[in-house]
C-alpha cells in the first residue's frame, strides 16, 4: 500500500496527542481522586473525632452525649452514614439507626490511631470508613442528664475504674465523591476527544496547505507536453524543502531539452541529407522514363542511379556505425594490430581517387610497431581520416600521412593542403553534418559524418585526437592511440562495423 | 521558353536539364551560386529553378539580389529543407514557388508551366489566337480544329509568340528565349523557324497568322 505523507503525518501526530492526553487524563484522575478522598477522609475523621469526644466515661459507664452533634446522617434507613461503637470485648456498644441490626467491620489503626478503609456499606454501596480506638472522656461530675443513654449493665459499681478503650468505626457513602469523579471523567474524556479531533482537523488543514506546493508542482509537471521541453517549473512561494527539488527538476528539464533538440536537429539533418541523393535518384529515373529511349540512354541513367545508391549506402552505413557507437553496441576486441598495416589497407581503396585528383602523397611511416586495439574500429577511423584528406585537398595538392610511436602508444598524423577552414570553423569539424562550406549540399561522399565517426571510434578505443589548421595551408588531424585499448563487451545485438569502400 | 537551373548536386542538375530540354525548354544549368547569379543577370530566363544550399553564393542570397535588381523572373525554389519556416522565408524573399526534394518531375514541369503562364499573364493553359488553339499542357496545336504537327523548337517559337499575342516580339527576344547560353545557332535561325511555322500553319487555307513588322520583329494575330 502506498504511504500518504499527509495521512502518516496526521495519523502519527494525532496518535501521539491522544496518548499524551490519555496519560494526562489518567494522572489527573488519580490526583483528583486521591485529593477528593483525602478531603473526604478528613471530613470523616473530623466527624468521627467529634463523635468520639461525645463519648463519656462516667461512673464506670459509658455515656454517649451526641445531642450537640448533627446526627441526622445516621438516622433512618435512607441515610448515607453509619456508626458503630464496640466495647473492648468486641460487643457492640452502639449502632447508628441507619445500621439497623447490621454490623460494620471493626478495625482501627495500630496503637488506636485512626485508619481509613474503603468498604462496602451494608446496603451494598461503596463507602469509606474510619476506624479508631479511643478512651472515652472521663467525667467526675455525677448525675448529669443523659442517663437514658447510660450503659449501666456492665459497669455498675465500677466507679474509678479506668475508662475502657472503645472502638469506633464510622462509614459514609462515597457517592458524592464518585459523582464528582464521574463528572470529571466525562469532562476530561470529552475534552480529550475534542482536542484529538481538533488537532487532527487542524493538522489536516495545515498539512494539506503545506503540501499544496507539491500539488502545484504536480500540476505544472502534468501540464508539460513532451513536445515542448522549454517549459520550466516555477513555484511561487515554494517552501525551502521543495526548492532543491524544483531546481534539480529544472536542471533535468534543461538537460533533456538540449538532448532533445540535439536529437531533433540530428533527425532533421539525417532526413535532409538523405533527401538530396533520393531526389537525384528520383529525378534521374523520372526523366529516364519520360519517353522511350535508346538502350545507351537507359544505361547511362542506370549508371547514374547506381552511383547515387552507392553514395546513399555509404551514408547509411556511416549513420548506422555512429548509431551503434552511440548506443554502445560495439564490441571492442583488442588484438595486436600494426598501425602501418591498417593505414596501408585503408589507402588501397583511396589510391584511385587520390590519383584522379592528382594528389601528391607524402608517406612517413615509422618503424612497424604493434598496438593492442580493435582492428575494425581503428580501420574505420583511419579510412575516414584518409578519405577526408583526399576529398578536401585542393586538386593537384598534397596529402601527408605520418605514423610514429608516441610516449604511450601510437600516433597517426594526416594532413592535406588547400585548407579553407579558419581556426573557429575547424573546431566544428567533429560535429555531425557540419560542413566547412555551409551551403554545400551533401553529395554522398562529403556527408559531414566522416570525422564525427572518427572521433567517436577513437574515443571508444580510448585514444584522443586534435586538429590543426593553417589558413590557406594545411588541415591536419592527429590521432593518438593507447598501447592497449580498453576491451568492452556491450550487451545487445552485436554487429561488426563495416563500411563499403568509398 | 528558357530556364535556368542552379543546383549543386550533379545528378539532380543533369537530370533536370535533360528533362527540361526534352520538354522543349532551353536550359542553362550550373552548380555554383556565383555563376548562377551571373547567368541570371545576363540571360533572359522565363523561370529560374533554384537550390538553396549552394557553394560560394547561397540560393537565398541569389534570390535577394535578383529582387533588388527589380528582376521579376519567376523563381522556383527546389530544396530539401521542408519546414514551414524555410518555405515562408523563401517565399517572403520573393520566390514564386517552392518544391521539396525529392520531387516528381511531372509536378516540376507543371509548376514551371504555371510560372510561365503567370509571367505572361495567361490564366488558362490553353491559348487561343483567332482560330489557333495551343494547349501548353500537351504541347499540341490546332488550327481551325485540325491538328498541326510541330517540332519542339517550332512549338517553342509559336508558344512564345502566342503568350505575347498581339505584341511585337523582337528577333533577339525570340532568340534569347529559345536558346541556351552555350548554343550557337545560325544568325538567321529565328527567321528560319518563323518561315517553317508559317508554312505549317498557313499552308492550309486561312488568313495569315504571323505578321512581320519590318525592322522590329513579329506579331502573332492582329496587333493591338
Amino acid at each position: 500500500m502506498r504511504r500518504s505523507l499527509a495521512a502518516t503525518l496526521i495519523l502519527s501526530t494525532t496518535t501521539g496527542t491522544a496518548a499524551v492526553l490519555v496519560a494526562a487524563g489518567l494522572l489527573l484522575n488519580v490526583l483528583v481522586r486521591s485529593s477528593l478522598t483525602d478531603q473526604f477522609d478528613r471530613a470523616l475523621l473530623e466527624k468521627a473525632g467529634l463523635l468520639a469526644a461525645g463519648v463519656e466515661w462516667e461512673n464506670g459507664n459509658t455515656d454517649l452525649e451526641f445531642e450537640d452533634l448533627d446526627m441526622r446522617e445516621f438516622e433512618g434507613p435512607e441515610s448515607s452514614a453509619y456508626l458503630e461503637l464496640w466495647r473492648p470485648d468486641g460487643s457492640a456498644l452502639f449502632r447508628s439507626p441507619s445500621l439497623g441490626t447490621a454490623d460494620l467491620e471493626r478495625f482501627a489503626g495500630p496503637d488506636g490511631s485512626a485508619a481509613f478503609a474503603s468498604v462496602a456499606l451494608p446496603d451494598g454501596r461503596p463507602g469509606r470508613a474510619v476506624g479508631m480506638t479511643f478512651a472515652p472522656r472521663e467525667d467526675e461530675d455525677d448525675g448529669s442528664e443523659g442517663g437514658a443513654k447510660t450503659d449501666r449493665g456492665t459497669a455498675a459499681g465500677s466507679r474509678r475504674k479506668p475508662a475502657p478503650a472503645l472502638t469506633l468505626v464510622m462509614a459514609r457513602s462515597t457517592a458524592p465523591v464518585d459523582a464528582v469523579l464521574a463528572r470529571f471523567r466525562t469532562v476530561s474524556v470529552t475534552v480529550g476527544l475534542a482536542t484529538v479531533a481538533v488537532t487532527a482537523g487542524a493538522l489536516w488543514v495545515f498539512v494539506r496547505r503545506g503540501l499544496r506546493p507539491l500539488d502545484r508542482l504536480a500540476d505544472q509537471i502534468g501540464g508539460m507536453g513532451e513536445q515542448d521541453l522549454s517549459q520550466r517549473v516555477r513555484l511561487a512561494r515554494a517552501p525551502a524543502e521543495l526548492e532543491p527539488v524544483v531546481a534539480r527538476l529544472n536542471d533535468l528539464l534543461s538537460r533533456l531539452e538540449s538532448a532533445f533538440q540535439r536529437e531533433c536537429r540530428f533527425g532533421a539533418d539525417v532526413a535532409h541529407e538523405l533527401r538530396t541523393p533520393l531526389a537525384g535518384l528520383r529525378s534521374t529515373l523520372d526523366v529516364a522514363l519520360l519517353k522511350h529511349r535508346q538502350p545507351a540512354e537507359y544505361q547511362e541513367a542506370l549508371g547514374r542511379c547506381l552511383r547515387i545508391s552507392v553514395q546513399l549506402q555509404a551514408m547509411v552505413e556511416r549513420l548506422m556505425s555512429l548509431a551503434r557507437l552511440d548506443a554502445g553496441h560495439v564490441e571492442v576486441r583488442p588484438e595486436p594490430v600494426s598501425l602501418n598495416a591498417i593505414v596501408c589497407d585503408a589507402w588501397r581503396d583511396l589510391a584511385a581517387s587520390a590519383d584522379a585528383r592528382r594528389l601528391r602523397v607524402k608517406w612517413s611511416l615509422g618503424t612497424d610497431f604493434t598496438i593492442f586495439t580493435d582492428r575494425s574500429l581503428l580501420g574505420l577511423a583511419v579510412r575516414n581520416i584518409l578519405e577526408n584528406a583526399v576529398v578536401h585537398a585542393d586538386a593537384g595538392g598534397s596529402v601527408t600521412v605520418e605514423t610514429s610511436a608516441a610516449a604511450d602508444g601510437a600516433e597517426l598524423r594526416v594532413a592535406n593542403s588547400g585548407n579553407r577552414l579558419s581556426e573557429e570553423q575547424a573546431s566544428h569539424v567533429f560535429e555531425r553534418f557540419w560542413r566547412g562550406d555551409a551551403a554545400r549540399t551533401n553529395t554522398g561522399t562529403h556527408s559531414g559524418l566522416g570525422l564525427p565517426l572518427v572521433k567517436k571510434a577513437i574515443e571508444v578505443l580510448g585514444g584522443g585526437l586534435k586538429v590543426r589548421t593553417v589558413a590557406g595551408g594545411d588541415f591536419e588531424i592527429t590521432i593518438v592511440l593507447p598501447r592497449d585499448s580498453p576491451s568492452t563487451c556491450a550487451g545487445g545485438p552485436q554487429g561488426a562495423l563495416t563500411e563499403p569502400p568509398p | 521558353m528558357k530556364i535556368l537551373v542552379i543546383e549543386d548536386y550533379e545528378p539532380i542538375r543533369s537530370s533536370l536539364a535533360q528533362g527540361l530540354v526534352e520538354a522543349g525548354y532551353a536550359v542553362d544549368a550550373t552548380g555554383d551560386g556565383e555563376e548562377g547569379l551571373w547567368f541570371a543577370r545576363s540571360g533572359s530566363y522565363d523561370v529560374i529553378i533554384l537550390d538553396l544550399m549552394l557553394p560560394t553564393v547561397g540560393g537565398l542570397t541569389i534570390l535577394r539580389r535578383l529582387r533588388e535588381w527589380k528582376d521579376a523572373v519567376p523563381v522556383l525554389i527546389l530544396t530539401a529543407k521542408d519546414t514551414v519556416k524555410d518555405r515562408v522565408r523563401g517565399l517572403d524573399l520573393g520566390a514564386d514557388d517552392y518544391l521539396v526534394k525529392p520531387f516528381d518531375f511531372k509536378e516540376l514541369l507543371a509548376r514551371v508551366r504555371a510560372l510561365v503562364r503567370r509571367k505572361y499573364e495567361a490564366k488558362s493553359p490553353a491559348i487561343r489566337v483567332g482560330d489557333l488553339e495551343i494547349d501548353t499542357r500537351t504541347r499540341s496545336v490546332r488550327r481551325a480544329g485540325r491538328p498541326v504537327v510541330l517540332t519542339a523548337r517550332e512549338y517553342a517559337v509559336l508558344e512564345f509568340l502566342a503568350l505575347r499575342a498581339g505584341q511585337v516580339v523582337t528577333r533577339t527576344e525570340l532568340w534569347e528565349h529559345l536558346y541556351a547560353f552555350d548554343a550557337e545557332p545560325e544568325s538567321n535561325v529565328v527567321d528560319v523557324y518563323i518561315g517553317r511555322l508559317r508554312k505549317r500553319l498557313e499552308g492550309m487555307k486561312g488568313p495569315r497568322l504571323i505578321h512581320t513588322r519590318r525592322g522590329l520583329g513579329y506579331v502573332l494575330g492582329e496587333a493591338e
